[in-house]
């Protein structure tokens, strides 16, 4: 076996290992969905929210929502702590690179959470909401390209966090602030088509929109055809300017660890 | 040049002592003292394939750093590491693949997977074939009787079970250097011996370079057959167990029960004939201090010459009383 894959293989067993924890994870990502998609399919009564009418809103919102939670994951909290705890150590004597092997980690841990959380909670949204599935086999395709981008993007987002537990020690603090950043920026909860005009401009420069906004807009066929691989292209493009960052990141911390005591 | 090799290494850390108190900590908010510890003062080492190697020092000598800068885990400040001719820190990734590294006080394991998951990933972090991979488990099983646990969590294993599946870890790609930071924390006596027995073997059988840091004197004394003392970030002393001895300077002790009171004029006459101080321990019985490298012969012909004694002892000074008397000088 590759590492990558042993990487990826852990982090899906991880996502599998507490029984509570897949439970919990499902039961307040569909809360959060159900309340969310009245929310807005409600908005969308006295007729379309920001150009989407009801099925595809609350398609968007649903999707969106659940994709970024599946692909946000919790890298900075995990890197965070290895730092914090002084495990980095252990990681160091090994012959691995931590951002890669965070990024494949969290790859499998996205495509479990896919297939324990998105992919129920959809089901169950489908017996009473309006959301559509995609009409068109090659859309399929696409969204899961770029929700494996999207995986890519949040891993690094959150490797890049958790990095900063160098400076700060404790990471709690950023972590907030970067799920707040998700939730109001990528379009997990107010799709990005809802945002004012100016908010609209700070989100197309962020990386963020890439977590959800780009694979629930494919999701809805909203976009198709070749502005779909522009969107695609825009993911890959953070996806590599965040790799970049990772690295230099981690190139930096490298030199300025300290393992304190024993 | 040599398999191992560390010239004039050096480490200083930067350490923020923090004020007292909730007002301290306000202070410190804005920018505290800084203080510059050199926790390595220029350590040479050298360590060929199949030596073992003991580390000793006081806590806070520089033990784990020295190992933690051979590991690649740290970047030397100053001085130069070599070991297979590689730059453990700037080489890490080619470098670690050589080696095994086990602190016994942290696990390397994952905490929320079984040992065996957590084997398997190994294996393949290190690209180990499949069937290699078993035999030497199969091996490592035989020696520190793992295989009992192999399907529990990491985190639900005693911690003797932990620290021999943290050492089955660190043996299972076949490292030519082992670094071990404290590796019989929480084994009982009967696994110690065997750790101790296994990595005797390792070096003599696969000239396996051991280098191992502990405080029970024991480890150093049945695995290796050099001692290595750091004291203030630098080596104090590079020599085998017996030099370490003679260095120190302690003599051997004679421990003689009379079996019948002994009179004072008696032990007069023997310390006249030996060079060596005489206690009396009791009614019955005296001891005989004798200097560094002094045979005890000439102590013995003088107490029996003086009458019969129904038993004598000779007592080698304990490595921990060298090892004490090292630290004390360099203070």
């Amino acid at each position: 076996m590759r590492p990558g894959l042993a990487a990826a293989r852990l982090g899906a067993t991880h996502r599998f290992t507490w029984r509570l924890e897949v439970v919990v994870a499902a039961l307040s990502a569909l809360a959060v969905v159900v309340v969310n998609a009245s929310l807005w399919i409600a908005a969308a009564d006295h007729g379309p929210v920001a150009g989407l009418a009801k099925p595809a809103l609350g398609t968007y919102v649903v999707v969106a929502w659940l994709v970024a939670v599946a692909v946000g994951g919790r890298v900075e909290e995990w890197v965070g702590e290895r730092f914090y705890t002084g495990a980095i150590a252990s990681d160091l004597v090994r012959p691995m690179d931590l951002h890669a092997w965070a990024l494949a980690r969290h790859l499998g841990r996205s495509a479990a959470s896919m297939l324990l959380t998105a992919v129920p909670v959809f089901a169950v949204m489908g017996l009473w909401f309006p959301v559509a599935l995609p009409r068109h086999l090659v859309t399929w395709g696409l969204f899961a390209v770029s929700v494996s981008l999207a995986a890519v993007v949040g891993g690094q987002i959150g490797f890049l966090v958790g990095l900063l537990a160098f400076r700060l020690g404790r990471v709690t603090g950023v972590a907030h602030l970067k799920a707040a950043a998700v939730w109001l920026l990528s379009g997990a909860m107010i799709p990005i088509f809802a945002l004012p005009v100016r908010v609209q401009d700070l989100v197309a420069v962020l990386p963020f929109q890439a977590l959800a906004h780009v694979p629930a807009v494919l999701f809805t066929e909203r976009v198709t055809g070749p502005e779909a691989f522009g969107l695609l292209g825009l993911q890959a493009f953070w996806a590599l300017l965040l790799w970049g960052a990772c690295r230099l990141g981690w190139a930096w911390a490298q030199r300025r660890i300290v393992v304190w005591g024993g | 040049m040599a398999f191992l090799e560390a010239r004039g290494l050096q480490r200083t850390f930067v350490l923020r002592p923090r004020r007292r108190g909730v007002l301290g900590a306000v202070r410190d908010l804005f920018g505290g003292e800084r203080t510059v510890v050199r926790a390595l003062d220029g350590v040479d080492l050298e360590v060929e394939p199949g030596q073992t190697v003991g580390l000793l020092g006081p806590n806070g000598a520089g033990k784990s750093t020295t190992v933690k800068c051979l590991a690649g885990i740290l970047e030397p400040t100053g001085g130069t590491v070599r070991v297979a001719g590689r730059d453990p820190f700037r080489e890490r990734q080619a470098h670690v693949r050589e080696i095994g590294v086990l602190f016994g006080q942290r696990t390397q394991l994952w905490w929320d997977l079984a040992v065996q998951e957590a084997f398997d990933l190994l294996l393949a972090v290190y690209g180990v074939p499949e069937a290699a991979g078993r035999e030497r488990l199969a091996r490592l099983d035989a020696l520190l009787g793992i295989g009992a646990f192999m399907r529990v969590p990491v985190r639900e294993l005693s911690l003797g079970q932990r620290v021999r599946c943290d050492l089955a870890a660190a043996l299972l790609h076949g490292p030519r250097l082992l670094l071990l930071d404290e590796p019989t924390i929480g084994l009982d006596v009967t696994t110690r011996l065997r750790v101790r027995a296994f990595l005797r073997d390792l070096a003599a059988r696969e000239g396996v370079a051991v280098l191992l840091t502990s405080h029970d004197l024991a480890d150093v004394e049945q695995v290796c057959e050099r001692v290595v003392v750091i004291d203030h970030g630098k080596v104090a002393f590079d020599g085998d167990l017996s030099a370490m001895r003679a260095r120190v300077g302690l003599g051997r002790v004679v421990l003689v029960e009379a079996g019948r009171p002994v009179a004072d004029a008696d032990l007069a006459v023997v310390g006249a004939a030996v060079p060596g101080r005489v206690v009396r321990r009791s009614e019955t019985a005296f001891a005989v201090h004798l200097g560094a490298g002094e045979g005890a012969g000439a102590a013995v012909a003088a107490v029996v010459s003086r009458g019969p004694v129904a038993d004598l002892h000779v007592q080698e000074p304990s490595t921990e009383e060298v090892v004490a008397a090292l630290w004390e000088r360099g203070r």
